[in-house]
């Protein structure tokens, strides 16, 4: 990374100007009195006392209890770009009526249980929760919204970059002048700070002001192509999602700023100047500074992290429902060179039995970087190939670039040109960038027309030699333009209907990718569930697909903060998110690429991918015991997969992070605030990853009072009141991952090619008791595939396990479950792990299928719970019961 | 007798454990029942209770293939929707899912494996030739080696004796030397504003000095050598700036630099911008990026820093090893395709003669320049009787190193390993080439590999030993790729009826593979199994027949 290439805050005159403001009595009061508005809500407008005449128009907007909405901006004829395709489709429905009660000097709105305050001069929002405050946004003063204004004859020196800025060898010419939008907003009693990725960090926020000694840099948004990023660093990356939230012992809340230009954002060390009427309260400062845009701030009152997350993805959208494939494990390298390649790499897998579901092609296999094409002499028969590697179950991802190589005989080019497709200069002219291709331009995603046209461009009679077997993978599209300020886009480029690229820069990468998956849909004739991975993303990805982290290096740190990173992706509502396995850039050891590869098993989405200049690391390249280590972290992902699956079910239905830290399923013990190493996938698997190389222990935090089991072994641990306990690690085949007492987890064990051979195959259910002998879990199964789900095509199951008594019941809304789609599957084998007394020799157990007054017995006995492992646990195995998942049921089990 | 089903999926060589009375698992781990036995639930931890079901993680499921010839699969294929097996025995669980495609497999299996039973017999006798080769190749290396062995010993003797010539006539005209320069150092000193000579240039025809380095040979030698080893130095920084100028970069602008990227990003097209840029994800030779533009700068730093080293070196011991800065020279041209390794042969040398001599005078002048007064003319020397003397010491000199190394190369070639039956003897000189698009590929054995374009060649690597068994051998240490590792080269070797060269990969960056069938692995045994291979193959045809 090259730190100098990137602008900082005092080399941005928009950010200088904000950040370099007093705390203190604000410009801004409310024009007049709040109106009810049509459609719920209300409006009124703002002024800024030094301006007088300009009234910026001011709507407030509450969707249910929790969730606010307060949006300052200009009148129409001002256009003042404001963020299209983030907010969830539906969000203007769930609009609730407002109370309101107005003083002389504020104006009370009532929401449920949940107040809000609006201070009339100066212009101030306090929320509060239960009566207690938990947010006030201008408390500082620091409110500040630059009116579109006439260029001054004379610009002054304080003035200077306002309306021309030059950054290193770039001009922007900033034709609108000023347009910087910021506020402060003030997280009462809050302790930690989490969200608005990406960048290579801890989870926790650490302040940016007000520290002793240096002061560093704010946090910044603003997607970018970052050659070898750092770790501990905090630089924006590939993605932005101005979405934060706070957690203390009082609760929890969330903000949410929907502005997709250059932002910073400084969390200050300690509360600086009083909020009048807060005075007494302990308070986490932040200041958020965008460049242009509106004021689009949505209040997330929480109360807990859970409600935040779900009340952040009501308003920008739940996340997909991937394809079962897409969960899988996918084996990428820049590149997979030919056709022969291709078909070794996919032996290779067959061959050492290990699975995988999907091959990745990178740049190099298109002619000469034109995307949608082949180079036919390195794949000549690209269909047949496809089709050879679909026989087996499996799919093929091929990348698809945002920069359109300017080649006259490129047929995307050329209707790009003809039609008026591309990005314009300043001047007005078809933007030319470099990327890959050369010489290139870059569609104009903002445009719905040009969407439309691209997602065409997926059709099966467009992409020559594509197959249904074929995904997408968006990569560069932050947009990447190496000869670009910062290796992207000039600001002052034009985009539909005269929007400056500064206004929308964020929101790029998230037109493309939602423009391809469009082609997808358009392909699959909407029930093929899209599969496109994207690099750069914004709020509302997440609606969209998957995600990765971009090009991180082969180092154990990479490794390490892989984990906060996609943490704090999933805090900002994307869950579907992975780092390569591996490390993108260099050579890993064989140790550090088999502890990637179990860490990996873990993540929401799970690739392995590599450096064109970095040796072969296929996973059985290095001999054993590597091989059968990483076969093995493989096969535990294949395993759990009916289980992440229902996991990916539940984000998609309510937006909970796929993977979470622990403070979000455990906010009231403090001791997991600060935790980011560990993590949670779901609510019921705990995973201390291994990320130092020779490690022997890792400290373990185990939340909850309910012992947890080792997924390995079976063995049990339980936490030690709020403190980590020391885990040896005893080999490189030991990795640290628990099932939660108090769940049954639904595996499938059977290793096969791909999730395609393992739809037939049999459940084990793991029983994990609590301490109270109880355990719960739901099972989530469709076709994996299709939208069918959508029309109640699907099965939830609900294992219950109570007093000795486990039931397997419809855990669906009455009626809906099972409709239009069979299960045939059964359920091999039945594992209770923690049942009392199991360890004592004279205990005997029996298991009796309910109904049945005993008659039916069914085969147990007590063992390991893992055959093979090797470890000292027990478990009752309730062997060959072979009972239906789709029926309902139940098992008795007998102690004597 | 067991029913069928039980036995679903058992290898025949294993029927043995399955009829056992009680029966385990295979590993003995745990008693089983024959109601256990294919019941699809896993009761062994090493999967023998379920040849013929998914049940077990890591069980084999073995098919028949009559017809064909036998496979054993993993039993995560058992029942997949996939068909593994030609007689779709791996299926069962959906009769006529997979058609029985054995008779068709056998017939193509025959007709490869008569093709290979072919090629063997036909490699197998040229290997016989290659082992009695190698059996009278060895006997003339070692009678060689005796003999150089004993012309090395009389050569030494005779050289010895030159020496010792040699010495008493240098002697005697270094003394002659000394006086007749002190005489005109005092002339000199007579003489107000005489200009110094500079100590560095060797005037031609000069005397000999008094202390031969211990590297060189005749001073005149060493001199032009030195002029060498300097136009050698100049040539690589000129060809490294050629390199520079490859194709499409842009040498003249300097790279994106850490504090002054604006002021150069300046001075930059857009093109040349981007193309860096690019360049520093695929440190791409076409796009010149920072990053080699950087290794260049310091190379070009290293170069010079050498160059003093070697100065002081040279200093202390009359010599420096300069293959480092000169290899990388080297490099440089290779990457951009204007440097070759032959090149860099008397860059090298010539790069520590240049040391040699720099450091021989250093050393001399002072003590010449001490000596001002010497009384009386020592005895006189005869010119040509030091040279002619000096001639026949070279030759005897040139001799013993040509006979030394004869020796050192035998013994070389005696003591390296040929495989088994010695038969790699038989191509211990012996270059395989093959042509790949626009590059030809070439490979010796004991040798160097490779990669030759318009005349210009890559070096792949030296050779670094046999691998898996002799089934294979390598090249390691080749050229260096630009933030890549050395190249390197890994052959694997087949039997085959004549040496052929083919497959050419380049699987990682800069490692390369390749393909050699050659007769040397037509060994007996592996001949005869694929002739038994082939007549089983035909005895199961024929019985199938029969039945049928």
């Amino acid at each position: 990374v090259k730190s100098e290439e990137f602008r900082k805050c005092h080399e941005a005159s928009f950010c200088r100007r904000n950040r370099a403001k007093e705390p203190g009595a604000s410009t801004f009061a409310l024009g007049g009195k709040l109106q009810q508005a049509a459609g719920g809500g209300l409006s009124g407008t703002v002024i800024n006392k030094d301006f007088p005449g300009v009234e910026l128009p001011l709507e407030i907007s509450a969707y249910g209890d929790g969730i606010v909405r307060v949006k300052v901006t200009e009148v129409p004829e001002k256009k003042r770009f404001e963020v299209p395709d983030v907010l969830d489709e539906g969000l203007d429905s769930k609009k609730s009526p407002i109370v309101s009660a107005r003083s002389s000097k504020d104006t009370w709105l009532t929401l449920g249980g949940n107040k809000l305050r609006i201070l009339h001069d100066p212009f101030r929002i306090d929320a509060f929760v239960d009566g207690r405050p938990i947010l006030s946004i201008n408390g500082r003063g620091l409110f500040n919204f630059e009116h579109y204004r006439e260029k001054p004859a004379n610009i002054s020196e304080e003035e200077s970059g306002t309306w021309e800025e030059i950054f290193k060898s770039h001009t922007d010419s900033k034709p609108k002048g000023p347009a910087s939008v910021a506020f402060d907003a003030a997280f009462i009693n809050a302790e930690q700070l989490y969200g608005i990725p990406e960048r290579a960090t801890r989870l926790p926020l650490k302040p940016t002001k007000g520290l002793e000694g240096a002061e560093s840099e704010p946090y910044r948004l603003f997607n970018l192509d970052v050659f070898e990023y750092v770790h501990e660093s905090p630089f924006g990356l590939y993605g932005a999602v101005p979405m934060m939230m706070a957690h203390g012992a009082q609760g929890t809340a969330g903000l949410f700023f929907l502005n997709a230009a250059e932002m910073f954002i400084d969390v200050l060390a300690k509360a600086e100047h009083m909020i009048p009427g807060l005075e007494d309260k302990s308070r986490i400062d932040t200041h958020w500074i965008a460049e242009s845009g509106i004021f689009d701030v949505f209040l997330l009152l929480g109360p807990t992290p859970k409600n935040v997350v779900q009340q952040y993805t009501t308003v920008t959208g739940k996340p997909v429902m991937p394809q079962l494939f897409s969960i899988a494990y996918h084996q990428c390298r820049w590149n997979y060179k030919d056709e022969a390649d291709v078909n070794a790499v996919d032996a290779g897998f067959d061959e050492h039995d290990i699975p995988y579901d999907v091959l990745w092609l990178d740049i190099e296999h298109t002619d000469h970087k034109k995307y949608f094409t082949w180079d036919h002499s390195l794949f000549p028969h690209p269909k047949e190939m496809q089709n050879r590697i679909a026989a087996k179950g499996r799919k093929m991802v091929t990348i698809v670039d945002p920069h359109i190589k300017r080649d006259s005989g490129y047929y995307i080019h050329e209707e790009a040109t003809a039609k008026g497709y591309y990005v314009k200069n300043k001047d007005g002219n078809d933007f030319e960038g470099w990327c890959w291709p050369g010489s290139s331009s870059y569609l104009d995603m903002l445009s719905p027309e040009v969407r439309d046209w691209w997602a065409e461009q997926y059709l099966l009679d467009k992409y020559k030699e594509s197959t249904l077997t074929l995904y997408s993978w968006n990569d560069m599209n932050e947009p990447s333009v190496f000869n670009g300020p910062e290796l992207t886009m000039p600001r002052d480029n034009l985009h539909y209907d005269g929007v400056e690229h500064r206004d929308l820069h964020n929101l790029n990468g998230l037109l493309f990718h939602k423009a391809s998956v469009e082609g997808l849909l358009k392909r699959g004739k909407n029930n093929d569930r899209p599969f496109v991975l994207s690099r750069a993303f914004f709020a509302g990805t997440q609606r969209i697909g998957a995600i990765w982290t971009g090009d991180n290096t082969a180092e154990w740190t990479h490794l390490q903060v892989s984990v906060p990173m996609l943490l704090s992706l999933g805090v900002a509502g994307i869950s579907f998110a992975g780092a390569d396995v591996g490390g993108f850039f260099g050579n890993p050891e064989p140790d550090l690429l088999t502890r990637w590869y179990q860490v990996g098993a873990y993540y929401p989405f799970f690739r392995g991918h590599a450096h064109l200049d970095t040796k072969r690391r296929e996973p059985w390249l290095f001999g054993e015991p590597y091989t059968t280590l990483i076969r093995d972290a493989i096969r535990t992902r294949y395993a759990l997969l009916p289980y992440v699956y229902t996991v990916f079910y539940e984000a998609h239905k309510t937006g909970l992070p796929v993977m979470r830290p622990l403070w979000l399923e455990y906010p009231d013990e403090a001791s997991t605030w600060a935790l980011d190493e560990s993590f949670l996938l779901g609510s019921d698997i705990l995973v201390h990853p291994v990320v130092t190389k020779d490690a022997f222990q890792v400290s373990a935090f185990f939340p909850g009072k309910e012992p947890w089991y080792e997924v390995r072994t079976g063995a049990a641990h339980t936490g030690a009141a709020g403190k980590a306990i020391t885990l040896p690690v005893t080999g490189l085949e030991s990795f640290p991952a628990f099932q939660r007492g108090g769940s049954i987890i639904a595996r499938k064990d059977r290793p096969r090619r791909s999730t395609t051979q393992m739809a037939n195959d049999p459940y084990t259910l793991y029983i994990a008791l609590n301490s109270t002998g109880a355990a719960e879990g739901l099972l989530y199964v469709d076709d994996g595939r299709s939208f069918d789900y959508e029309k109640e095509a699907y099965v939830l199951r609900r294992f219950t396990f109570q007093n000795g008594r486990l039931e397997c019941s419809d855990a669906a809304p009455t009626g809906e479950s099972a409709k239009g789609f069979a299960l045939p599957n059964k359920i091999e084998k039945i594992v209770v792990m923690g049942l009392p007394k199991i360890a004592e020799k004279s205990s005997t157990f029996r298991a009796v299928l309910g109904d049945t007054d005993g008659k039916i017995q069914l085969e147990s006995a007590v063992e390991p719970p893992v055959m093979g492992s090797g470890g000292d646990a027990t478990a009752l195995v309730i062997k060959r019961p072979w009972l239906s998942v789709a029926e309902d049921w139940s098992v008795q089990i007998v102690s004597s | 007798r067991l029913p069928d089903v039980a036995l679903r999926g058992v290898a025949p060589a294993d029927l043995a454990l399955y009829e056992a009375d009680p029966l385990f698992c295979r590993d003995h781990s745990r008693k089983i029942a024959v109601s256990q036995l294919n019941d699809d639930f896993c009761d062994c931890p090493d999967g023998s209770d379920e040849p013929g079901t998914s049940a077990c993680p890591d069980g084999r499921f073995y098919c028949r293939n009559k017809g064909y010839h036998p496979i054993s699969i993993f039993s995560s294929r058992v029942n997949d929707g996939i068909c593994d097996c030609c007689d779709g025995s791996d299926e069962w669980a959906t009769p006529g899912a997979c058609p029985n495609t054995c008779l068709q497999a056998g017939a193509a299996y025959r007709t490869q494996l008569s093709a290979e039973a072919a090629a063997y017999s036909e490699g197998h006798k040229v290997r016989t030739k290659y082992v009695a080769k190698a059996q009278g190749l060895r006997q003339q290396w070692e009678s060689q080696l005796e003999k150089a062995k004993a012309d090395k010993l009389k050569q030494e003797a005779k050289e010895k004796e030159l020496k010792a010539r040699k010495e008493a006539v240098e002697a005697a005209e270094k003394a002659q030397r000394e006086w007749r320069e002190q005489q005109e150092k005092a002339a000199k000193a007579a003489e107000p504003a005489a200009p110094e000579q500079p100590p560095a240039l060797a005037p031609e025809g000069a005397p000999a000095p008094p202390v031969v380095p211990q590297e060189g040979g005749p001073e005149e030698g060493q001199s032009e050598g030195g002029e060498e080893a300097e136009a050698a130095l100049e040539g690589t920084e000129t060809e490294g700036g050629g390199a520079e100028e490859g194709e499409e970069a842009a040498p003249e602008v300097p790279p994106l630099g850490e504090e002054d990227a604006a002021a150069h990003a300046g001075q930059l097209s857009a093109e040349e911008l981007g193309r860096r840029v690019a360049s520093r994800w695929t440190h791409n030779e076409e796009a010149v990026g920072d990053v080699q533009l950087e290794a260049e700068q310091k190379l070009d730093q290293e170069g010079e820093d050498w160059a003093a080293e070697a100065r002081e070196e040279a200093e202390q011991y009359g010599e420096v090893g300069g293959e480092e800065l000169v290899e990388e020279g080297g490099e440089t041209g290779g990457e951009t395709g204007g440097e070759t390794e032959t090149a860099e042969v008397p860059a090298t040398e010539t790069g520590s003669l240049l040391a040699s001599v720099t450091g021989f005078f250093r050393r001399v002048l002072p003590e010449s320049v001490a000596r001002l007064v010497v009384p009386g003319p020592p005895p006189h020397v005869q010119d040509s009787e030091v040279e002619s003397v000096r001639a026949e010491w070279n030759v005897a000199q040139s001799k013993l190193t040509e006979f030394s190394s004869k020796v050192t190369d035998l013994e070389t070639k005696l003591g390296r390993d040929y495989g088994p039956d010695d038969v790699f003897v038989a191509l211990a000189d012996e270059c395989f080439e093959v042509p790949v698009k626009q590059y030809k590929y070439k490979v010796c054995m004991f040798g160097d590999a490779t990669q030759e374009e318009n005349g210009q060649s890559v070096r792949l690597g030296g050779w670094a030993g046999w691998l898996d068994n002799y089934s294979a051998f390598h090249f390691t240490n080749g050229q260096h790729c630009w933030n890549g590792p050395m190249r390197s080269l890994k052959v694997r070797l087949r039997c085959g009826p004549k040496n052929e060269l083919s497959n050419i990969n380049e699987p990682s960056r800069c490692e390369y593979t390749a393909d050699l069938a050659t007769p040397a692995l037509c060994t007996d045994e592996a001949t005869k199994a694929v002739k038994e291979e082939l007549a089983s193959a035909e005895r199961i045809a024929k019985e199938l027949k029969d039945e049928l």
